[in-house]
């Protein structure tokens, strides 16, 4: 009985350490808060500035000192919407950014479900030459490319594109449905299987509800990634130019003011969407965010 | 309702050969237990009657059906598995009605079934909710609910209790007793819990090492293990094996060992004629009996003996087997 006090008195904290400890533990909070504050003003600086440039008067975006309100004149923006071809790329910038999408995940679920649930002969191989097409830098590919296309006749259509786009996406796509497909236990596709489900009935009424969310972000992963493109989109196209293309060829000489405008239009649709699956995206990558 | 045959399945993986050649009759309506060790193949010889895996060579019969060759779907076979597996996506109610969708039932059957399988596992309840909002113990039931609501010919359950802390598995274990009776569905259930076995079963498969060893009721496997191996199994502490022990006389030919349960000893304080002393090591006191374990002519021997004896650790005692529980083993530790 004596000994148990004698541990117990040892094991409780005397105030001194009790101080300490409280205050290290708010040191590190406050590094905590300051890092993270640090680190979402280095995001979202530029992008404010653009938003205040691009709503902003040319005399405003040329003058100094520099305004931090916008001053909410949309005439560069119209200005802009109205510059001749930048309807038709942004256009262009979705359909190739569908394309891109579909064939993503068609040929990226597929494969993740392999990778997943599958052990075949040269699957190891297979992981890293999924990773190797990430290796070659686009501007190494983009002018053989070019060559291909034209001599099959992809030279110029938003198809061709997409299919480089695709290949640029798919790594991702494959990497992330088969990790979505391995938390997935098998014994639910089993069930479903004894229940009377076919292999492909198990799929679409029970996988694929399940990795419905995640499927959607690596959807919309490879969407942005086609939306954000430059060097392939401005060698493979010149007429059916997206607007990225379009924005560095036909831009490069105009005013500030202009730039900032398209700036903003490129970089929209973007935050709109990482903005819609921020939560399949954290849950992605095991961060919760409940 | 129907008899599974099941005849000289093989299965390796790779080189390990898993399952060697196992035979099995399996009755009408009866709950049969496949019982063995980690590792021994049970889990494996389940999901090839389920149709999971595919046996290398072997014929599986459900019923006169010759099923060896059919995918799950077409067996009309039910599965609970050891992580129950419900649906997260759908209600209790959906993942009960799972199976019955699939075969295109009614709507009407379909809501009466699933109300009668919920009621018989009392998750009347529950049914409008997902699975995450479930404790172990419901989880379990609605699984069993899902694969008896199909009124399959067969069910196959896998450890279905292991998950469950050990009072609620009791219950669960009567429950279930009770519901598979009553529905008189063929059953073959997977444990390694030689007391869940024994308490379900109709009939316990041993199985050893990718074989089954015996295949009979409880009380026959208790009393008369056909191997050394299922006499080590089963039985807590399990059966003495004696080699060459002072009662050979009575022994029949080939004779190597001889088996006998710790509680089928005749004791004595004081030295009588056929009786051998035993020197006491350890002493359990269980309340309802003793438990010693002692040591004679240098092999180990467990006995259980009355709690009223004044028996003392290191002191000798006299004992001698009651002949009817005498079982002897030959030299590949089969029964003789
Ligand atoms: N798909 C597989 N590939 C390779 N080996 C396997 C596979 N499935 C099972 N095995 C091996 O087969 C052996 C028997 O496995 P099984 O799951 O049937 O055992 P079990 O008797 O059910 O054991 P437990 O009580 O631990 O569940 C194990 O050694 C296991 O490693
Ligand atoms: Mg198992």
């Amino acid at each position: 009985m004596k000994m148990d006090t004698n541990n117990q008195r040892e094991s409780e904290p005397t105030p001194d350490v009790v101080a300490n400890y409280t205050s290290t533990k708010k040191v590190w909070r406050w590094l905590f808060i300051s890092s993270a504050a640090f680190l979402i003003a280095w995001v979202l600086f530029p992008i404010y500035l653009l938003v205040v440039s691009a709503l902003s008067s040319a005399d405003v975006v040329n003058g100094w000192p520099k305004s931090f309100i916008p001053e909410f004149d949309l005439e560069t923006m119209t200005f802009f919407m109205n510059y001749y071809g930048v309807l038709a790329a942004l256009k262009n910038s979705l359909v190739a950014a569908a394309f891109t999408m579909i064939i993503s995940i068609g040929l990226g679920t597929p494969a993740g479900y392999a990778l997943a649930r599958f052990d075949f002969w040269g699957k190891e191989a297979f992981r890293m030459i999924i990773l190797l097409t990430r290796a070659f830098p686009m501007p190494l590919l983009a002018l053989p490319l070019a060559v291909i296309f034209i001599q099959v006749g992809l030279d110029d259509t938003l198809f061709g594109l997409s299919l480089v786009h695709a290949s640029l996406a798919l790594p991702f796509a494959v990497l992330i449905t088969a990790s979505l497909f391995l938390g997935i236990p098998v014994e639910l596709e089993e069930a479903a299987w004894v229940l009377g489900c076919n292999r492909w009935q198990a799929f679409y009424k029970v996988v694929m509800p399940l990795a419905l969310p995640g499927l959607t972000a690596s959807a919309v992963f490879a969407f942005v990634i086609s939306w954000n493109e430059v060097f392939a989109a401005a060698v493979l196209t010149i007429n059916n130019q997206t607007l990225t293309a379009f924005l560095v060829q036909s831009l490069s000489a105009s005013p500030a003011e202009v730039k900032f405008a398209g700036g903003l239009i490129l970089i929209l649709p973007a935050l709109l969407f990482l903005y819609v699956v921020r939560k399949y995206l954290f849950s992605m990558w095991g961060i919760s965010n409940r | 309702m129907t008899t599974i045959t099941i005849e000289n399945i093989k299965k390796s993986f790779g080189d390990a050969d898993i399952l060697k050649s196992v035979t099995l009759d399996i009755k009408d309506q009866e709950f049969t237990v496949l019982l063995g060790p980690s590792g021994c193949g049970k889990s494996t010889l389940l999901r090839i009657i389920a149709g999971l895996e595919t046996q290398d060579s072997g014929v599986i019969k459900i019923g006169e059906r010759d099923v060896s060759a059919l995918p799950p779907r077409d067996r009309n076979v039910a599965m609970v598995f050891q992580n129950y597996a419900v649906f997260p996506h759908l209600t209790v109610f959906e993942n009960i009605a799972f199976g019955l969708r699939m075969k295109k039932v009614s709507d009407d059957k379909i809501k009466h079934n699933v109300e009668r399988t919920a009621e018989l596992m009392h998750i009347e309840h529950l049914l409008s909710r997902y699975s995450g909002q479930l404790s172990g113990g419901q989880r379990q039931r609605v699984a069993v609910a899902r694969a008896l609501a199909v009124e399959p010919d067969v069910l196959l359950m896998d450890e279905p209790l292991s998950n469950l802390d050990a009072l609620l598995r009791l219950q669960m274990r009567s429950e279930l007793k009770n519901v598979l009776e009553e529905s008189k569905t063929t059953t073959v259930y997977v444990t390694h819990d030689q007391v869940e076995a024994m308490s379900l079963a109709d009939r316990i498969a041993v199985m050893n090492e990718g074989r089954i060893d015996q295949y009979d009721n409880p009380d026959e496997i208790y009393r008369n293990p056909a191997t050394e191996y299922v006499g080590g199994f089963i039985g807590n502490p399990p059966m003495n094996f004696l080699t060459s022990p002072h009662w050979s006389n009575s022994a029949p030919d080939g004779a190597q060992k001889l088996g006998i349960r710790p509680e089928d000893f005749l004791v004595s304080m004081e030295d009588q004629v056929g009786y051998l002393p035993v020197q006491i090591q350890t002493i359990e006191k269980l309340g309802s009996h003793q438990q010693l374990t002692s040591e004679l002519e240098g092999q180990g021997l467990r006995i259980n003996i009355a709690s009223e004896l004044p028996v003392q650790q290191g002191g000798i005692l006299f004992l001698q087997p009651k002949p009817e529980k005498m079982r002897w083993y030959d030299v590949r530790g089969e029964i003789i």
